[in-house]
């Protein structure tokens, strides 16, 4: 209750929740600022919260990388609400990496700091980052855990205020970029600092002794507004299946299973009769299983209301255990995201028929690519870098998909100018493909180009270069929604020829690689396309002359870039026939 | 800046007024004139303010030696899309580096997937690639192509753009191939303006870089044809004159450079606003303030940092990086015409959608019909609704009522009064927030800072939003309306150069370092003259973007000059940077390696100060400026009669105890109870709790 025993009225309620909220954006700031790391400073691969002293998710940062945030919600309640809240002293900090814990894989790093006010635990403040060594085998065949890194169970890294500066030597002998992690973890915890000292800060300022009934009332507040936007859908069951490709060699795909059912203003998802888990690094734990059906729920039914635990009350798991979107340990899960991703698109489809305005088709950038590079210079010294890529994303009812995004993940790319700084190697291409957007009446999001060359003058690097890979759709392409045509589809090319997409590449001076992001699925049906978008396509390179006919049914003069309406007509008339 | 006659003119054009301001040094006297803008041709609303200003001061141009003018023609061009045809040269395999951006999708969209960030300003077809490569030693690992320029340039010249923009990879470290490139388009093309990324912004990243040079090149034509169509007339008319214009840094240039500086004049307008709160705060004997400038629709924040407005060189125009150095200004939808709403939820916003001033707010009687900031002040009675505007534009309460009670109170079971104050108390705190977030989040405490509020709303608002900041002063000028105008006429010429160096600080051979500042203050300087800048006039100011060794964000520290460098000097430097460090993270790590990231100086040509004269005191009895009392309605309190006074009638040193209204032509001021108001020296009234002094 406020500050005399009443309810927050609505409007000292909303003052306080913004301020919440830009109290964990300014941690999600200084990290950015201050972090060493390429993926965190410059591809935002981080995520920032706080709950109540009950583990509730307050507040997170409004770059938010779903699958962390998702995950986090889920896995710091479990952790924080496991110990007595006696164990817990001022100045302690905690850190771990349990994939099952927390966000499914050893790269993801939490730091969780107890916050006291007035001597009293008022808050937990946590931050995942995804750190780009952990040690092991980079690699996504790997069979177990144990292969890919060191495994942090949940241990204080400060005990009352006072540093285990084992656990930071333990860090450092496993990892192959020692400074750099260590900077990173130092920039966490000074982002948790900065969290603890402005909610103390607000409380003091606003004469309270906790946050517990400003809580209840968000939290309240939100899964109100929730349980409203579900409501307006029917009830039922409604199923979608998901084909996800395997790595190469194995024939079998993975299938994603899913049973959403809605109730009043409940959604039931159930995963039975999902595929086993894999012997290769593509399992998913609950908790990133979760966070991806969550990011569907969420853009479906709250896309503008900040996030906090009211958003998921309605929202309820099944999962069997020891399938591949509930592994169990020692499972190897580096990879999760190959399959993880995947879980937001098959909810859509699931979803698709009764709320065909509220979904998109599938994406490119499902699942992200990851790529690590790393090895050493002609100088012996070791460099070590990784970059996400984006593809395009699936179209709506009512618009093309965006280019080149990391959906449903987020994140930005790494500029060239600084990437060849860090590394031997030189770009040669980031360019749009042309063609590569799902044909529909909405079109499907441009795919993307990068490539690589391992110089072979005065710069090579001490051979090999290391290039693991996490990444997807170079069997089955993202699919179209209602009519609409698949995006196209990826490619990993080594010297011009495919090479093996899925595990590690070494790679010697004068090689160039060649990565092609898929583009998004088309929605509806490409001949009801407006003729002057097709037209407008063409003079932008988006689409081809030949696949404006084509798939557009669109005749254009290759002299003028203007639209031939009559053969157009005649043309789109046959199509439609056919 | 070399003048005799001590008369200087500012003209700041807005979307709905000119506002002029006409300055005697001597006298240190102030004049005013306000004339509507003309959307069909800007200039003219130039010259009229011109005109009217010389009529009112009886004062011919010929004694007039120091013009200048601020222009939102920049920001407007950008948001309305309606920039140059332009052409954009990059490396070959890299045309499409403006559309694929960062990546990332836009903040607020992690969960929406229809949000999306704006369109390239150059379209996919007029943005072609040559066959060159610079590598990030700065070596050229690949050599320039001219064939691939020659047809590139002949295809954007059959194309018919009035702009190319030219961004290499690199090109930061080494310029030759982009200056080559620059030399075929305009031996092939000579109509075209070229901008190149070398000289606009030569910093690394690539996607900024080009972004701000892309921004030269769009604007370019729009602002070179709108300051020759300026100049000529002015030539016309008056004979020769020089004219100033304000540039988005806070200083002026002169009109013939900012023809080919366009990326400059972005946000001219409000960089005003930011200098004539710094005046304010020097002329108040205060080295902190904020300046908090509401009118219809936005909310625009600037932070005076010891006498200074901050600087930022990471701003932008909505989605759009513009990497050069710039006044930090922070907008928010927050004015007179913010939409209030309720959301299925329940809950209250305000903003950032604004009702402009088409339909206009429900009282305006336009045709609005949705609630705003200023219904609900009217409902409160906190505007007078037979003198906005000095009476020239009545308004219609019984249309505030209506809106009000339709759109929020029936909605959140409140009374019509409990509703409006709901809407005050919400935009106050988004206003709060906004002005917390860019210094309290930033390490100023705000207990040193003063708020100077200005434009039409803000005065109304102003001691609510100090209260809730914990700013316990509050100085309301007297030129409220023109303050922008005010603080062109205040500004000194300003010139920023930067280069980039990217080395750790062990790799640093400090002779080089030494010779980088002493080339780009020359370059200043040469500027500065050809600008009719006196020698004694000029100040160089040297500082470095500095970062650990890893980290990817820099921050700007301020560095002695000097004319020899040596290990004690760099030592100093580190020092700094760490301190600053500290300041802004709240950690600093010593041991760690120090990298020069780019080496900045500012070339600055002084204005003379402007010292204005003290008026006497002369205080009032309150009843003189009396002109009527009124009900307000106030949280805890509901309606409460009160004095509304007249602020011409008040003389110096008339104290003001609330809760009362001050009436001016343009702007009102509200005393809540516990405050109370002072009219100093200067006219403005500074406004403190009541139990200060």
């Amino acid at each position: 209750m406020g500050r005399r025993g009443r309810p927050f009225d609505p409007i000292t309620l909303e003052i306080l929740w913004r301020r919440l909220i830009s109290i964990v954006d300014e941690a999600d700031s200084t990290v950015s600022r201050t972090a060493f790391s390429s993926l965190l400073r410059d591809a935002h691969d981080y995520t920032c919260m706080f709950t109540d002293q009950k583990g509730r998710e307050l507040a997170q940062g409004s770059f938010a990388t779903p699958g962390q945030s998702g995950a986090m919600a889920l896995g710091i309640k479990n952790l924080v609400t496991k110990l007595p809240w006696k164990t817990y002293k001022p100045g302690d900090v905690f850190i771990t990496n349990d994939p099952w814990a927390l966000a499914g894989h050893l790269n993801d790093a939490c730091v969780i700091s107890p916050i006291f006010y007035k001597n009293k635990l008022v808050a937990f403040t946590a931050c995942v980052f995804h750190h780009s060594d952990i040690g092991g085998r980079v690699s996504s065949d790997n069979h177990d855990v144990f292969e890919e890194g060191l495994f942090i169970p949940l241990v204080k890294l400060y005990d009352g205020g006072v540093l285990n500066q084992s656990v930071i030597d333990m860090i450092r002998w496993n990892v192959r970029t020692p400074d750099e992690v260590v900077g990173d973890i130092r920039s966490q915890i000074a982002a948790n600092h900065v969290c603890a000292e402005k909610i103390c800060q607000m409380l003091n300022e606003n004469d309270l002794e906790n946050l517990d009934d400003l809580a209840d009332q968000i939290i309240t507040c939100t899964e109100k507004s929730m349980r409203e936007e579900v409501e307006k859908v029917p009830d039922g069951i409604y199923h979608a299946e998901g084909m996800i490709e395997q790595m190469k060699g194995r024939d079998n795909n993975i299938i994603i299973k899913v049973a959403a059912e809605v109730k009043g203003s409940d959604i039931i998802v159930d995963l039975d009769g999902s595929s086993p888990q894999v012997d290769w690094g593509g399992n998913v734990v609950y908790n990133f299983t979760y966070a991806y059906v969550f990011m569907a729920m969420k853009s479906m039914f709250g896309p503008d209301i900040p996030n906090n635990d009211g958003c998921a009350k309605p929202i309820k798991l099944k999962a069997p255990e020891g399938s591949v979107v509930n592994c169990k340990f020692p499972a190897a899960v580096a990879a999760r995201l190959v399959i993880g991703h995947f879980l937001t698109e098959i909810i859509y489809r699931a979803l698709s028929g009764v709320v065909p305005n509220k979904v998109i088709a599938a994406s490119g950038g499902t699942p992200a690519q990851m790529n690590v590079f790393y090895g050493k210079r002609n100088d012996r010294s070791p460099w070590h870098s990784v970059i996400i890529r984006g593809g395009g994303m699936g179209a709506s009812s009512i618009s093309d998909g965006n280019y080149v995004y990391i959906f449903p993940a987020n994140g930005a790319n790494t500029p060239i100018e600084i990437f060849e700084s860090d590394t031997p190697l030189i770009v040669e291409k980031r360019e749009l493909l042309t063609d590569s957007g799902g044909p529909g009446r909405m079109k499907g999001g441009l795919g993307k180009r990068e490539v690589f060359r391992v110089p072979d003058d005065k710069y090579a690097p001490i051979p090999p270069v290391n290039l693991g890979i996490q990444a997807g759709r170079y069997i089955h392409p993202p699919e179209g929604l209602f009519g609409g045509k698949p995006g196209a589809r990826a490619q990993f090319l080594v010297n011009g020829v495919p090479g093996n997409p899925y595990g590690l590449t070494q790679l010697k001076p004068g090689d160039v690689v060649t990565m092609d992001a898929a583009g998004g699925g088309g929605f509806g049906n490409p001949l009801e396309r407006e003729v002057e978008m097709v037209e407008s396509d063409v003079m932008e390179g988006y689409v081809s002359i030949e696949k404006a006919k084509e798939d557009y049914g669109v005749v254009i003069d290759p002299k003028t870039l203007k639209i031939d309406e009559k053969a157009t007509k005649k043309l789109r008339e046959s199509l439609k026939r056919a | 800046v070399r003048r005799e006659k001590r008369m200087r003119v500012g003209i700041d054009v807005g979307g709905t007024f000119t506002d002029v301001v006409l300055v005697d040094e001597k006298k240190g006297t102030f004049q005013y004139a306000k004339t509507p803008t003309k959307h069909y041709d800007l200039a003219v609303g130039v010259l009229n303010g011109l005109d009217e200003i010389l009529e009112i001061s009886g004062r011919s141009v010929k004694e007039i030696d120091y013009l200048i003018h601020g222009t939102t023609i920049g920001t407007n061009a950008i948001i309305e899309g309606k920039g140059a045809r332009a052409g954009l040269i990059t490396t070959k395999g890299f045309e499409d580096v403006l559309e694929i951006r960062r990546v990332a999708r836009p903040k607020e969209a992690a969960f929406d997937f229809e949000v999306d960030n704006p369109p390239p300003l150059i379209p996919r077809y007029l943005r072609k690639g040559v066959i060159e490569r610079i590598n990030s030693k700065g070596q050229v690992h690949t050599l320039l192509d001219e064939n691939s320029v020659r047809e590139v340039v002949a295809f954007l010249k059959k194309e018919k753009v009035e702009a190319i923009v030219i961004s290499l990879l690199f090109s930061f470290l080494n310029p030759k191939h982009e200056q080559r490139v620059a030399e075929i388009c305009r031996e092939i093309y000579p109509e075209a303006l070229v901008s190149l990324s070398s000289e606009i912004c030569p910093e690394f990243r690539e996607y900024e870089r080009t972004c701000t040079t892309v921004m030269n090149g769009y604007l370019g034509p729009v602002i070179k044809r709108y300051m020759d169509n300026l100049m000529n007339r002015l030539k016309q008319k008056y004979g020769g004159i020089r004219l100033h214009i304000m540039q988005s840094n806070g200083g002026s240039m002169t009109a013939e450079v900012a023809r080919d500086h366009s990326a400059n004049l972005i946000n001219s307008g409000p960089a005003g606003g930011a200098m004539a709160t710094a005046f304010i705060s020097k002329l108040t004997g205060h080295d902190y303030a904020i300046g908090a400038d509401m009118g219809g629709t936005t909310f625009d924040i600037s932070i005076i940092d010891r006498g200074m407005p901050r600087t930022t060189t990471w701003g932008g125009v909505g989605e759009y990086p513009i990497k050069l150095s710039m006044v930090d200004m922070k907008t928010i939808g927050a004015g007179g015409g913010s939409l209030a709403w309720v959301d299925p939820s329940g809950v209250l916003h305000v903003g950032p959608q604004s009702a402009g001033s088409d339909p206009g707010p429900a009282c305006y009687g336009w045709g609005g019909t949705l609630p705003t900031v200023s219904d609900a002040n009217l409902i409160l009675g906190r505007l007078n609704p037979n003198y906005f505007l000095g009476g020239k534009l009545p308004l219609f309460p019984e249309k505030a009522e209506k809106a009000i009670k339709e759109h929020v109170a029936n909605k959140m079971g409140l009374t019509l009064e409990e509703a409006a104050l709901s809407i005050i108390r919400i935009v106050n705190a988004n206003m709060a927030k906004g002005i917390s977030g860019v210094s309290v989040q930033r390490g100023y405490d705000l207990r040193e800072f003063i708020l100077v509020p200005f434009g039409g709303a803000a005065a109304n608002h102003a001691v609510d939003i100090a209260a809730e900041l914990g700013i316990s002063k509050i100085v309301v000028p007297p030129m409220c309306g023109n303050l922008s105008a005010v603080g062109l006429v205040v500004a000194d010429v300003s010139h920023d150069y930067v280069r980039t160096v990217a080395k750790r600080q062990h790799d640093l051979n400090l002779k080089d370092l030494l010779e980088a500042y002493q080339t780009l203050e020359a370059e200043g300087i040469r500027q500065l003259k050809e600008e009719n800048v006196d020698e004694k006039d000029i100040i160089i100011e040297w500082s470095a973007d500095l970062r650990y060794e890893g980290q990817s964000w820099e921050l700007n520290a301020p560095i002695r000059r000097t004319s020899t460098l040596g290990p004690k000097d760099l030592q100093e430097i580190l020092s700094s940077f760490h301190d600053l460090h500290y300041k802004v993270y709240s950690y600093s790590e010593p041991k760690e390696t120090v990298e020069f990231v780019n080496l900045r100086v500012k070339a600055i040509g002084r204005n003379p100060t402007l010292t204005l004269p003290k008026e006497k005191k002369d205080p009032v009895p309150l009843s003189r400026a009396t002109k009527e009392k009124r009900p307000i309605y106030f949280k805890d309190k509901g309606f409460v009669e009160v004095p509304i006074y007249e602020r011409d009638r008040f003389g110096c040193g008339t104290k003001i105890p609330g809760p009362c209204l001050i009436e001016e032509m343009i702007s009102t001021v509200l005393i809540p109870e516990g405050w109370a108001g002072t009219i100093d020296e200067y006219r403005n009234i500074v406004i403190t709790p009541m139990n200060e002094p």
